[in-house]
């Protein structure tokens, strides 16, 4: 076992990785119609059929029409477009945004795409006339757009034109059974089925024809272009996408053939941000055992899984610019998670968490977003490894933590047996595989928001508007019980008007956007006959993320300490230098920065006021119910939306400016504010309610390069790495680089294409951020070593 | 028991094994004219200003009972009425005026030392430097009897210019020496540092002797410890105490030129850090006096 590890360390990446990889990223991106038009005539054919078969049959469709095209030293073949990273427009779930926004599509701040001029005349000719009114972002806005434009700017409501996504399916089902197999179960059930039951079941076979089509076109595209070359990767690639469209896959390559196959049809269908593949060196390794019996070398296992690796970066998200500025640079999710353990409490890691950490070594591309569990009894080496990763700076491998997720997924429900092979979603949002519909990003509430209005009479300091409740204001309360009570009211006022928009959109998905393709890869739709829209799923969650703990804690300190403790300023002076953005208030501000302790610095007081408001919030959420009849959940990340959500704060009393951005991450300090090193930052994490924050947490931390030069830097890394899984934090995860890197970037962008930076939940180009977004992540503190 | 502490560090990676925490306790018998920590040399407190932070405001200046401060293109300290009471550094909005230097019960010191334990796993643990840790030999001794009855690791830093019962009291209550040789030649050590070297090896000697585990570092000044001889000398000298020797040879770190910026004083070195090809040289020299273990950070 030793002997292969080392083995795997020291394989190098092959040409023809280097070659496909430099040919990828020299490709433009293109703003893409075509399955728009495709999906368009389908359904104006399909006009009065249940919405599943309408679905269905678009993207059979699809799949059977769309062009495609193979690079002729692929292994690994399959796209969403002939053209890698091709932004899809999707006019089902948005159309309008699209014929607002088509022009600025490359000039806009974030996630530029090209565009032909030609897609623009026909996309306002053929596709938008028939989806105006019956898309997605229409109907939400005609049903509930008042409702959500009300309480915008402390709860974002998401999913309003676009599919949820986040969703692990179930892989291993998938390779076990394959589309001919999914098809035949479905028919199975189709035998007794009756109404709306049958409609699924019907769907899903249409779906699952769709799939093999698209596979045996792949089959003999690669045929003919090895007639054409000669090439025997092509030769193999034929034989695999024939064998698969009626069959499971059986070697290493097919495996991993039929797994981005899964994706790709996942994607077509849903167009979603993030299906994840979860645990794949858990489901893989039966094939890849299998193959190495049968002489596959290292070489070639790492060949294969960096073809698929490249793959994971050809699909990405096209989103609409204001949504593009809260998840920024395409994150689309391709989650792998490696390590942490068996059922049995055993370790999970084998040669293939291996082999991962070192394609992410070589490539240290965005995709996959690579996640590491780690347990209490991880291998020494595995941590090491992972160290090494790190180290490179491409914000990879993040770092999960089995002691505090498995028993916060199981407090909310979850088996045990589930719990432990949980994965993780999107960014850092967790679930179990191939039996859930988390919602995971149903909404985003902004408590610093909310504290905002409550310190001035449900007046919205930047606006003037009123649109919170009318409590009083800061010079009213007469203590800070008064405040608090009166907070938590404002809390309440928005999650009741939350929870009835987040139902709304969940009623239009389930009404709008059936995913018979999907619904067959997750359990228990099939057996359910139900869609995964309507509840078919074993588990159904909505999940609200908490924003932000740092901003509230630090507030709420400098409003106690300065006005109510020390009497240091006056209610009326704090209220006035707030409504005024601190003008001509350098002083009171600074005072309010540096005089008064801050969340990340282990100061028991602060962060228990922190530690108090999540735990509001995540007990409030516990009497809702969600469209499908799941619970509420609780996360604690911004992805990069601390960004835009800090554009909506006016100033607070933890002396932030007005519009400035809110602490990173999630759950991290605000930045610049941890002056007492990493430990005491992880201490005051760690006094937060994980238990309860079973949608996913986020904590980013930055180190320079030089901590990792040796041997003891890598040892005492690994260090911090166990400290954090015996304190019981969820997730953490590291930027490694300096800051004269990141300068140089901006000035010479041109220099620094493949410069990756973990933004928030996943790795971005750092060239491809907006400027406020990477000034911003330059001022994040760094930790040099003391 | 109190002592006199001017800095507790988390996250000490460079203290010792594994992650740390580092009590730096003040006041020292030393004088070198390089010191990294300038604020701890002395044992009284001391009005610490620091430049970067002041919003040069004057609030300080106004709020000083005893017209001890005046402000300028920075804010200057009248050391002679400043009697550290502690309203400028309350007042200031920058957080540019503090009191470095404060007293501390042993126990409390442990207990914020042992925090972190949760960090400190197999290799890591509480580290004391300073100043001269022991120069309060008896206040380093119950912190550390305190966090050895814990079971946590403990370690000090010390350039063991004290007396032998200081250090022979050290001995039950501390894993790990690491302990500074600078000047081998007594002349030489007398000049910069102010003090003879002759109490320190005999110390050290002693240590070896007792079989204490002991790790031997020389800080790579220039014009004052970098240079063959010297090196040399010290390599071949511990070599000849203990063949098993583990020596460390710490380059320079000119970061706390600004330390003595703030403090309106001159620095006296010159130069920065060595390069990796005049390291190399030195390590070379290890190589040729014997030295079994080098250690390299």
């Amino acid at each position: 076992m030793r002997i292969e590890r080392e083995h795997i360390a020291g394989l190098s990446c092959s040409r023809r990785i280097i070659d496909l990889k430099r040919e990828m990223l020299e490709e433009p991106r293109y703003a893409t119609i075509e399955q728009a038009c495709i999906v368009t005539e389908s359904y104006k054919e399909s006009e009065g059929e249940p919405r599943c078969i309408q679905r269905a049959k678009a993207l059979k469709a699809a799949l059977e029409k769309i062009a495609i095209r193979i690079e002729p030293d692929e292994r690994i073949v399959g796209n969403r477009t002939a053209g890698v990273r091709g932004g899809v427009v999707f006019p089902e779930t948005g159309a309008s945004w699209i014929d607002r926004e088509f022009e600025t599509l490359p000039t806009r701040p974030q996630d530029q795409f090209q565009v032909h001029p030609e897609d623009i005349d026909t996309f306002r000719r053929e596709i938008m006339p028939y989806w105006k009114g019956r898309s997605l972002e229409d109907q939400v806005r005609a049903a509930v757009g008042t409702k959500v434009n009300a309480i915008a700017k402390v709860v974002k409501v998401n999913q309003k034109d676009h599919s949820q996504g986040h969703i692990c399916p179930n892989t291993e089902k998938w390779l076990r059974l394959g589309p001919s197999g999914l098809r035949e179960e479905a028919q199975s059930h189709l035998k007794d089925a009756e109404g709306k039951q049958k409609d699924f079941y019907e769907s899903v076979v249409l779906s699952m024809e769709g799939a093999s089509a698209f596979m045996e076109r792949y089959a003999a595209l690669a045929r003919k272009l090895y007639q054409e070359t000669g090439k025997e990767n092509l030769a193999e690639v034929a034989g695999a996408c024939a064998k698969l469209a009626v069959a499971p896959a059986e070697s290493y390559q097919e495996a991993l053939q039929s797994t981005w196959f899964l994706y790709v049809i996942l994607q077509r269908e849903g167009n979603a941000s993030s299906f994840s593949p979860g645990r794949m060196d858990q489901y893989l390794y039966p094939y890849y055992e299998h193959s190495r019996e049968q002489g596959m070398t290292l070489d070639d296992a790492l060949e294969l899984t960096e073809c698929l690796w490249l793959k994971f970066n050809q699909l990405v998200y096209l989103r609409n610019s204001n949504s593009a500025k809260y998840f920024a640079g395409f994150p689309i999710g391709f989650n792998v998670a490696i390590g942490g353990q068996k059922e049995d409490g055993s370790d999970a890691s084998n040669d293939l968490s291996y082999l991962f950490l070192q394609a992410q070594s070589h490539l240290l591309l965005p995709q996959p977003n690579l996640s590491l569990r780690i347990y209490r009894d991880s291998p020494q080496e595995l941590l090491e490894t992972a160290t090494r990763v790190i180290s490179l700076g491409s914000g990879m491998p993040q770092v999960f933590n089995d002691e505090a997720v498995i028993p916060a997924l199981e407090s909310h429900g979850i088996s045990h047996e589930d719990a432990v092979n949980y994965a993780i979603v999107g960014c850092v949002e967790l679930t179990t595989h191939g039996n859930t519909l988390a919602w995971s990003d149903a909404a985003m509430f902004n408590l610093l928001k909310a504290l905002e209005l409550t310190l001035n009479h449900g007046v919205d300091l930047l606006t003037g508007e009123k649109t919170g409740l009318d409590l009083g204001d800061l010079t009213i309360y007469e203590t800070f019980e008064e405040l608090e009570a009166a907070y938590a009211k404002q809390i309440d006022y928005f999650s009741d008007r939350m929870v009835e928009c987040v139902t709304q959109v969940e009623t239009m998905h389930e009404k709008l956007l059936p995913t018979p393709f999907l619904s067959a890869v997750i359990d228990d739709c099939l057996a359910k006959g139900q869609d995964v829209t309507q509840g078919g799923a074993h588990y159904n969650f909505a999940g609200v993320q908490a924003i932000q703990v740092a901003n509230v804690a630090d507030s709420l300190a400098a409003i106690k300490y300065m006005v109510y403790d020390e009497k240091r300023v006056s209610r009326e002076e704090l209220l006035h230098a707030l409504q005024t953005n601190f003008e001509g208030e350098d002083l009171l501000r600074s005072t309010l920065i540096k005089k008064v302790p801050k969340y990340g610095n282990d100061v028991d007081w602060v962060d228990e006021l922190g530690v108090k408001w999540v735990n509001y919030f995540a007990d409030g959420l516990k009497k809702y119910r969600n469209g499908r009849g799941g619970i509420y959940q609780m996360g604690l990340y911004t992805v990069s939306a601390h960004v835009p959500m800090g554009q909506n704060v006016g100033a607070s009393a933890d002396g932030r400016r007005a519009k400035d951005p809110l602490a990173d991450g999630g759950v991290s300090a605000m930045y610049g504010r941890d002056t007492n090193g990493p430990t005491a930052l992880l201490q005051s994490v760690a006094k937060l309610p994980f238990e309860k924050a079973s949608n996913g947490t986020l904590l980013n931390m930055k180190f320079l390069p030089q901590f990792f030069k040796t041997d003891a830097g890598i040892r005492k890394f690994t260090e911090l790495l166990r400290a954090v899984c015996r304190l019981g934090i969820s997730h953490i995860q590291f930027n490694v680089l300096n800051k004269e890197d990141l300068l140089a970037a901006q000035e010479k962008p041109e220099n620094y294409r493949g410069l990756t930076v973990r933004v928030a939940g996943y790795t971005a180009y750092f060239t491809e951020l907006a400027r406020d977004l990477q000034d911003e992540i330059i001022a994040r503190t760094t930790y040099e070593s003391a | 028991m109190t002592g006199v502490i001017f800095d507790i560090k988390r996250f000490a990676v460079h203290d010792g094994g594994g992650l740390r925490s580092t009590l730096f306790l003040k006041g020292c018998p030393l004088h070198c004219p390089w010191c990294q920590n300038p604020e701890g040399m002395k044992r009284a407190p001391w009005l610490w200003y620091s430049p970067q932070e002041c919003l040069r405001c004057g609030t300080c200046v106004a709020a000083c009972p005893h017209g001890a401060l005046t402000l300028d293109d920075r804010i200057h300290v009248n050391r002679e009425r400043c009697d550290l009471c502690g309203i400028c550094e309350k007042t200031c909005p920058g957080g540019a005026l503090e009191r470095t230097g404060r007293e501390i019960e042993a126990e409390e010191a442990a207990r914020i030392l042992l925090r972190d334990r949760v960090f400190f796993g197999e290799h890591g643990g509480v580290t004391l430097s300073g100043g001269e840790a022991l120069s309060q030999w008896k206040f380093a001794v119950e912190v550390l009897a305190r966090c050895k009855k814990a079971g946590v690791d403990t370690a000090v830093e010390t350039c063991l210019y004290a007396p032998r019962e200081a250090v022979e009291a050290m001995i039950p209550v501390t894993d790990h020496f690491l302990i500074d040789i600078k000047i081998l030649d007594p002349e030489l050590h007398r000049k910069y540092l102010g003090v003879d070297n002759h109490l320190i090896l005999e110390n050290y000697e002693m240590l070896v002797r007792r079989g204490a585990d002991v790790l031997v570092r020389t800080p790579l000044i220039p014009d004052y410890t970098a240079f063959e001889d010297n090196i040399r000398g010290i390599a071949h000298y511990i070599y000849g105490v203990d063949p098993d020797a583990e020596y460390e040879l710490l380059n320079f770190n000119p970061l706390c030129r600004s330390k003595y910026a703030a403090l309106e004083e001159e620095y006296p070195v010159e130069g920065g850090i060595l390069s990796a090809e005049e390291m190399a040289v030195y390590y070379a020299i290890l190589r040729e006096e014997g030295i079994p273990h080098i250690i390299k950070e």
